[in-house]
C-alpha cells in the first residue's frame, strides 16, 4: 500500500473512532475543545527547564485514553509522521545553550539539552492532545460548535470544506501515485523532474472532482450551510468537564506536584 | 411533467452538443435517454437541473427552468450521478441522507422517518450508519438512491445506473428502478437494462433527437441503432 493510501485510511480510520460511543465522545465538542485549547497552553506555559512539572501533564491524554478506550500506543503511532519536525525545531538548542544547569548522578546535564527535551515533551502531548481531540469528537461537529463560540459561519463553512477536501486531495494522490509506479517500478518516490506536472495534474483532478461535489451539494439545496451537521447542546455536565480538568491544569502548573510527592516522600 | 422545446446548448465556441431538442415527458413514466458517447445525454440531465444554461424552454412540472426558479425545480428533482463518490460528501449515509431534507426546510423528526422509511423500503436498513468510504460500489449505488429519495423528488434522474455493478447488484438495480412510482428519466448505454426498466425511449444522435417512442419498437429496430453506433440489446440480439 502506497504512504498516501496509508495515510489516507488513517485518516479514515480516526473520522470512524471520532463515532464512538464512550463518556469522552458524549460530552460536547465544545467542551472538549475548550479542555484541549486550555491543555495546551498550559503546557506550552511551562518554563524550558521544568521537566518535573511538565511530565505530571501526562495525565491528561493519559486519563482520556482510558475513558475514550483508546489506546496510547495507538495515538503515539498516529502522530510518529510530526514527531522528527518537533525534534527539528529543538536540534540546535544543546549546541547554544551549554551551561550546566543540572547533574545526573555525576553526569552534567546542559540546559540547552534539558530545553530539548522539554520541547519535545510539549510538542508530544499537544499532538497527543490534538489527536485525542480529534479521534473522539467528529470534525463536522468540532467545526459546527465553533459557531457557538461566534466564529464567523463562513470560517466555519471553510474549515467544514477544506476537511472534505483533504480526503478529496488525498483520494487523487494516491490514484495517480500509483499510476505512476506502475509505468516507473524502479522508481523510489516521484522523480524530480515529474513534480510540476504531477501537482498540477492533482490540481486540476481535485479541482474537477471538487466542483462536481460542490454541483451534487447545490443540487440537495446547499446555501452555505450544513445543517445536516449537528449542534450539540453545552449542558452542566460538560461545563463540569470544562472546570474539572482546567481545575486540574492549574493546580499543576501552579505547584510542582513531582516535588511536593518526592519531599513527602523523602526523597 | 418534463417538456424540452427547441433546446440548443453548446459549450464555448465548440460544436453544438444540442441541436434544436424537443421532447415531452409524462408524469409516473420511466423513459431511457439512450445514444452514443458524445451524443448529449449528460448535457441533457445537467440543463435539467439548471447546471448549465442553453437557449429554448425547458420546463420541469410547469416551472420554466431559469435561475430564479432553481431552488423550486432543484426540489423536485433527485439526481443520481454516475459516480456515487461525487454524489455523497459526507461521512455517513445517514448524514447524507439528511442533508437535502433540511436544506429544505423539513424538520429532524421528519427527515429522520423519511430517512427510516426509505432505507427499509430498498432494503438496505443495514448501511444507515455505515461510513461512506466502507461501502462496496453496488452498495454505494443503492445509498446513492437512498439519498436522493430522503428528499421525496417528484422526478428522478438517473446516470448510467448501472455502470461498474456486478450482475447480481445490477439486476437488483434494475428492480428497484421497476418499483420506483416517479417519473425517472435514465441514461445508459446498458440497453438491456433500458428495455427492462423503460416504456420509452429518447434516441440521441449527433445532438438531435433521432426517434422517440416505445423503447421495444426503438431498441428492437437494428438499423436505426447501427446509425446512431448504438447495437441491439443482447437479450434481443439472437432473435433478430
Amino acid at each position: 500500500m502506497s504512504r498516501i493510501n496509508q495515510a489516507l485510511r488513517e485518516l479514515q480510520s480516526i473520522d470512524e473512532l471520532a463515532g464512538g460511543g464512550s463518556p469522552v465522545h458524549r460530552f460536547s465538542p465544545l467542551s472538549k475543545l475548550l479542555v484541549t485549547v486550555g491543555y495546551i497552553l498550559t503546557v506550552m506555559s511551562f518554563p524550558k527547564y521544568a521537566l518535573s512539572e511538565l511530565f505530571l501533564m501526562i495525565l491528561y491524554p493519559v486519563c482520556i485514553s482510558v475513558l475514550s478506550g483508546i489506546e496510547l500506543r495507538r495515538a503515539v503511532k498516529q502522530v510518529r509522521y510530526v514527531l522528527p519536525l518537533v525534534m527539528a525545531v529543538g536540534l540546535f538548542n544543546p549546541l547554544l545553550d551549554r551551561a550546566v544547569v543540572m547533574y545526573l548522578g555525576n553526569i552534567p546535564v546542559s540546559g540547552g539539552f534539558l530545553s530539548l527535551v522539554s520541547l519535545m515533551m510539549k510538542g508530544v502531548f499537544c499532538l497527543l492532545a490534538s489527536f485525542f481531540l480529534i479521534s473522539t469528537t467528529p470534525a463536522d461537529r468540532l467545526f459546527a460548535s465553533l459557531r457557538k463560540i461566534h466564529m464567523p459561519a463562513g470560517i466555519v463553512t471553510l474549515l467544514l470544506l477544506t476537511w472534505r477536501y483533504i480526503t478529496v486531495l488525498g483520494e487523487e494522490a494516491a490514484v495517480m501515485m500509483t499510476a505512476y509506479h506502475l509505468r516507473a517500478p524502479e522508481q523510489k518516490g516521484l522523480h524530480w523532474r515529474a513534480w510540476g506536472s504531477f501537482i498540477g495534474q492533482l490540481l486540476l483532478r481535485t479541482m474537477d472532482r471538487g466542483s462536481e461535489l460542490y454541483e451534487s451539494m447545490q443540487l440537495r439545496g446547499y446555501q452555505g450551510d450544513f445543517p445536516a451537521v449537528r449542534q450539540d447542546p453545552f449542558r452542566l455536565k460538560d461545563l463540569l468537564y470544562v472546570l474539572g480538568w482546567v481545575g486540574c491544569f492549574i493546580v499543576l502548573r501552579k505547584y510542582n506536584i513531582a516535588a511536593l510527592i518526592g519531599r513527602g516522600a523523602g526523597i | 411533467m418534463i417538456e424540452f422545446e427547441n433546446v440548443s446548448f453548446r459549450y464555448e465556441k465548440e460544436k453544438p452538443v444540442l441541436d434544436d431538442v424537443s421532447f415531452r415527458i409524462s408524469p409516473g413514466s420511466k423513459t431511457g435517454l439512450i445514444g452514443a458517447n458524445g451524443a448529449g445525454k449528460s448535457t441533457i440531465l445537467k440543463l435539467l437541473c439548471g447546471l448549465e444554461q442553453g437557449s429554448g424552454k425547458i420546463t420541469v412540472g410547469g416551472l420554466p427552468v431559469i435561475p430564479e426558479n432553481l431552488s423550486a425545480v432543484r426540489r423536485q428533482l433527485g439526481f443520481v450521478m454516475q459516480n456515487s463518490d461525487q454524489q455523497m460528501f459526507m461521512p455517513t449515509v445517514y448524514e447524507d441522507m439528511l442533508f437535502a431534507p433540511l436544506n429544505y426546510g423539513v424538520s429532524r423528526e421528519e427527515a429522520d422517518r423519511r430517512i427510516d422509511d426509505v432505507l427499509a423500503r430498498l432494503n438496505i436498513t443495514e448501511l444507515k450508519y455505515r461510513h461512506n468510504h466502507r461501502l462496496s460500489g453496488g452498495e454505494k449505488r443503492m445509498a446513492a438512491i437512498a439519498v436522493i429519495l430522503a428528499n421525496h423528488p417528484e422526478v428522478i434522474l438517473m446516470d448510467e445506473p448501472t455502470s461498474a455493478l456486478d450482475p447480481a447488484n445490477r439486476r437488483m438495480m434494475i428492480r428497484t428502478i421497476r418499483e420506483l412510482p416517479q417519473t425517472c428519466l435514465i441514461t445508459s448505454h446498458d440497453l438491456d437494462m433500458i428495455l427492462d426498466t423503460c416504456e420509452t425511449v429518447i434516441l440521441l444522435h449527433a445532438g438531435k433527437v433521432r426517434a422517440a417512442g416505445s423503447a421495444e419498437t426503438i431498441l428492437k429496430d437494428r438499423q436505426l441503432l447501427e446509425e446512431c453506433h448504438l447495437e441491439l440489446p443482447l437479450s434481443l440480439a439472437g432473435k433478430n
